[in-house]
């Protein structure tokens, strides 16, 4: 066992610097999950509320592509349909970033050689990766489950069933990154590969849970065998508070032994930084789109943006084909009546609705702008600013090179999304009561918003660069959570009024108050200029 | 003093919080020469350097670069200069040749003749993403992008230090190239066989103060030459001279130092020892480096 020495000593080395990014997705899973299920045994508290739901979410194909197959009438089929997958895809792509990042990454920056130069086994570092995989993935499910047992209409049994699914497909993830590892030469190639698996699984699961059966007098799809051929459809097809299958979870965790086996037999046989897959020459010449201040930004930008872009599109036409079921939970759910009625809006059903889940989706998106900003100060960070700021490029020009290529990064993302909704919309509703272009402003309409965040975070970069990435990801969680917090621990209102989200009106309505648009994008504006003249007379972070 | 100086510092000062960094810092480069910078690790020239570049804003003191502050006019003096940082860390994902593009191109255009004539000579390949590119070769991208710009002034912080002797000698021919075009050159360096071959001046500094600056030849000459001796008799006696150092015998053999004034007086009595053999050395830099790192700071 010479080859795994030292693993506990790179355990908490890993644990250490994963003291914020762990804790942030534990809080994003159980905040989703755990804050989901009170809100919906309220939104839904006896069988009639359970069955409309039922009733309408079965027969739709869009339903079962993004949201798998509803097994009954129970409040835990509903806490699946609305949470499973989205909980799912949260903990595959954190044990996937926790693996590359504590194996490849160390590789490629050059402290790979320096730990393995020292009393630490080779099979160490991927070793250790792991187990804070899986240590963070049984947390992320005990965590839950604590939630989830105090929710009366949840069976015990069928709570562990979640929960294990749940961990059990982040864990199966962690196996398959230590193999996507092996194969690239440096950490983003690496994710992207195991990514690239994830959204391929979805795909699979997707398919085959949009060709299941109607069984049960139409209360239940059972998916066809398509989706038994992704690990995704594994997971669901546990069926937790329906069937509470075990065989789904025995799969998973095979697949879990057998990537992993796998990646320990490719590592026994390369070369430390070497690959199975190494890295394609690039160019030898710049093209003239990328020799500029804007032209470098938009390329740095570029790649993460289309990710982003792929979420923004994906969200929106999820809304937008899901806003016609709202129609008849509304009409019986004094939740729902509420949360529209605060709106501003009321007369237009499906305005009202877009008024309130667009903001929602917004802020959940604004990760896109965490991890632009990110981008942005990582090029002080590593110091590649150095190399730019002593050419004739001008620490003002710099700054305002990222923030223009956010800003429009936001502008087309959230187009983007209103188009996507737009469409989804026209595709399924019977009865059109907005328009394209409607939906499309409905979304752009957070662009404000999403702008006022971004600038409040700059301000932080312009005076102190260092705590940029703990003040950005903390402020994102809050704008995400602060609305369930608020709702579920009944604490003040102003709260949630902090998040710029929430200054977001209705926007395809008769009434529509646009003063908190202009408002706030007047703010934003004056904020980035403050930002730039901040960060202009501070000193640069050089090592 | 026929020529302008392009860097002027007297008196620089820079606090990091409650550290500070440079103490007094006096530099003066002259246009068209080649300047060593030298100074052991952490005595501040990278602070120095970055506070003439205008990405650090001093504490007290004058700097001044082409007649001008560096922190307000930084932009318009960029124009000007061309700069290789000590840490060359760049964009993993983009090649050595887009790299040297795009710094060409932000520091206003670069010279293709020489773009092609510096790859060739560091045999680089500038197909390769830069994150797979070895130290040395991660110093030359920077380097290139830095000679093939037309600019006066070529500000080097320890552009050598991943490469092997023969790039060195690489290194050597262009700088001597750049000194033939009338360009002026800090080189801020470790390797002191560089300094000494390339430098007409130097400044050495130590715990963020200037213990040293001027000619590399005037400075030598202020510098103890080296004797080694083999003498019939005992060459005890010359201890008691004034101005000897280290004084070391072993059988007829002995070695010491003697500081600049006083070598008539040396010389004289070595002649009456029975003298068999002599070899006396200039003060090599390292020598001088060492001597000046060892002792304590004068108060000058």
């Amino acid at each position: 066992m010479r080859s795994f020495m030292g693993t506990w000593r790179l355990v908490r080395l890993a644990l250490r610097r994963d003291r914020i990014t762990i804790p942030v997705t534990l809080g994003l899973t159980v905040a989703m999950v755990a804050g989901s299920a009170p809100a919906l045994a309220s939104a839904y508290p006896d069988y009639q509320a359970r069955l409309e739901y039922v009733i309408s979410s079965v027969p739709s194909i869009v339903g079962r592509f993004f949201q798998g197959t509803i097994q009954g009438v129970s409040l835990g089929s509903i806490l699946i349909a609305e949470t499973f997958l989205s909980a799912v895809v949260i903990v595959a792509v954190m044990s996937i970033f926790i693996v590359s990042r504590h194996t490849r990454y160390n590789e490629e920056i050059g402290a790979g050689e320096l730990i393995g130069s020292m009393e630490v086994g080779r099979n160490a570092p991927l070793s250790a990766a792991l187990i804070v995989a899986v240590v963070a993935n049984l947390i992320v499910a005990v965590v839950i489950f604590l939630f989830l047992a105090r929710v009366p209409a949840l069976s015990r049994t069928g709570s562990i069933f979640f929960v294990s699914s749940l961990a059990m497909s982040g864990i199966f993830f962690s196996g398959l990154t230590a193999v996507t590892v092996q194969l690239s030469d440096y950490r983003r190639g690496a994710n992207a590969l195991a990514i690239g698996a994830l959204v391929t699984f979805f795909m699979i699961r997707a398919v085959g849970d949009s060709l299941g059966k109607v069984s049960l007098g139409g209360l239940r799809v059972t998916a066809s065998w398509v989706s038994w051929l992704s690990p995704l459809g594994w997971a669901s097809q546990t069926l937790p508070y329906y069937a509470n299958r075990l065989l789904p979870l025995v799969l998973l965790f095979i697949g879990f032994l057998l990537t992993t086996l796998m990646g320990f037999f490719i590592l026994s046989k390369r070369d430390v930084g070497s690959s199975i897959f190494p890295s394609k020459p690039g160019p030898a010449r710049a093209k003239s789109s990328l020799t500029s201040a804007g032209g470098l930004a938009r390329r740095l930008q570029r790649n993460s943006f289309y990710g982003w872009l792929a979420g923004f599109v994906l969200t929106g036409l999820m809304v937008g084909v899901m806003v016609t079921d709202f129609r008849n939970l509304f009409e019986q759910n004094a939740v729902w009546k509420q949360l529209l009625g605060n709106s501003g809006a009321t007369e237009n059903f499906t305005a009202s609705v877009l008024g309130v889940m667009f903001p929602r989706m917004a802020a959940m998106l604004a990760g896109y702008v965490v991890s632009a900003l990110i981008k942005m100060y990582d090029e002080e960070g590593y110091g590649r600013i150095e190399f730019l700021i002593t050419t004739a490029l001008s620490k003002t020009k710099w700054f305002f090179s990222h923030v223009t290529t956010i800003v429009i990064g936001i502008t087309m993302s959230l187009a983007a999304m209103g188009l996507a909704g737009g469409l989804g919309y026209l595709a399924r509703a019977s009865v059109k009561e907005v328009s394209l272009l409607n939906v499309v402003l409905s979304s752009l309409a957070n662009v404000p918003a999403m702008m006022l965040f971004m600038a409040i975070i700059l301000i932080v970069f312009a005076i102190r660069g260092r705590f940029v990435k703990t003040f950005a990801w903390s402020f994102y969680a809050y704008v995400v959570l602060i609305d369930s917090l608020v709702r579920i621990f009944k604490w003040p209102d102003w709260l949630s009024k902090l998040s710029p989200f929430s200054h977001t009106p209705a926007v395809p309505s008769s009434n529509v108050d646009i003063w908190p648009l202009i408002f706030m994008t007047i703010i934003a504006i004056v904020l980035f200029f403050l930002a730039a003249d901040l960060f202009r007379r501070r000193d640069l972070n050089l090592s | 003093m026929k020529n302008r100086s392009v860097i002027s510092i007297s008196g620089l000062v820079k606090d990091f919080g409650r550290f500070r960094a440079l103490n007094g810092l006096n530099l003066e480069v002259k246009e068209k020469e080649i300047h060593g910078f030298l100074g052991p690790n952490g005595s501040g020239k990278s602070t120095t350097i970055r506070i003439l570049l205008g990405l650090l804003n001093k504490t007290t003191g004058q700097a001044s670069l082409f007649d001008s502050d560096p922190w307000k006019d930084s932009t318009q003096l960029h124009r000007r200069l061309a700069y290789v940082p000590g840490d060359v860390n760049l964009w993993p994902n983009l090649s050595g040749g887009e790299i040297i593009d795009l710094l060409g191109d932000l520091r206003g255009g670069l010279d293709e003749k020489l773009r092609t004539e510096l790859l060739e000579s560091f045999s680089l390949d500038p197909t390769k993403k830069f994150r797979t590119y070895s130290k040395g070769s991660r110093q030359k991208v920077a380097l290139v992008a830095a000679l093939a710009s037309d600019v006066e002034l070529y500000v080097l912080d320890e552009p050598t230090s991943g490469f092997d002797p023969l790039m060195e000698a690489v290194f050597q021919i262009h700088m001597r190239k750049l000194k033939q075009r009338g360009k002026t050159v800090l080189l801020s360096s470790h390797i002191l066989a560089e300094v000494e071959a390339l430098c007409d001046t130097v400044t050495i500094i130590r715990d963020g103060k200037t213990v040293e600056t001027g000619k590399l030849s005037n400075i030598q000459k202020l510098q103890r030459t080296t004797f080694r001796i083999e003498t019939k008799k005992s060459a005890k006696e010359v201890v008691k001279l004034g101005g000897v150092h280290g004084y070391k015998e072993e059988g007829q053999k002995s070695t010491f130092e003697v500081e600049p004034g006083h070598l008539e007086a040396v010389v004289k009595l070595l002649a009456t020892l029975e003298l068999t053999h002599i070899i006396s050395n200039p003060p090599k830099l390292e020598k001088l480096f060492l001597q000046l790192y060892k002792d304590k700071p004068e108060a000058k």
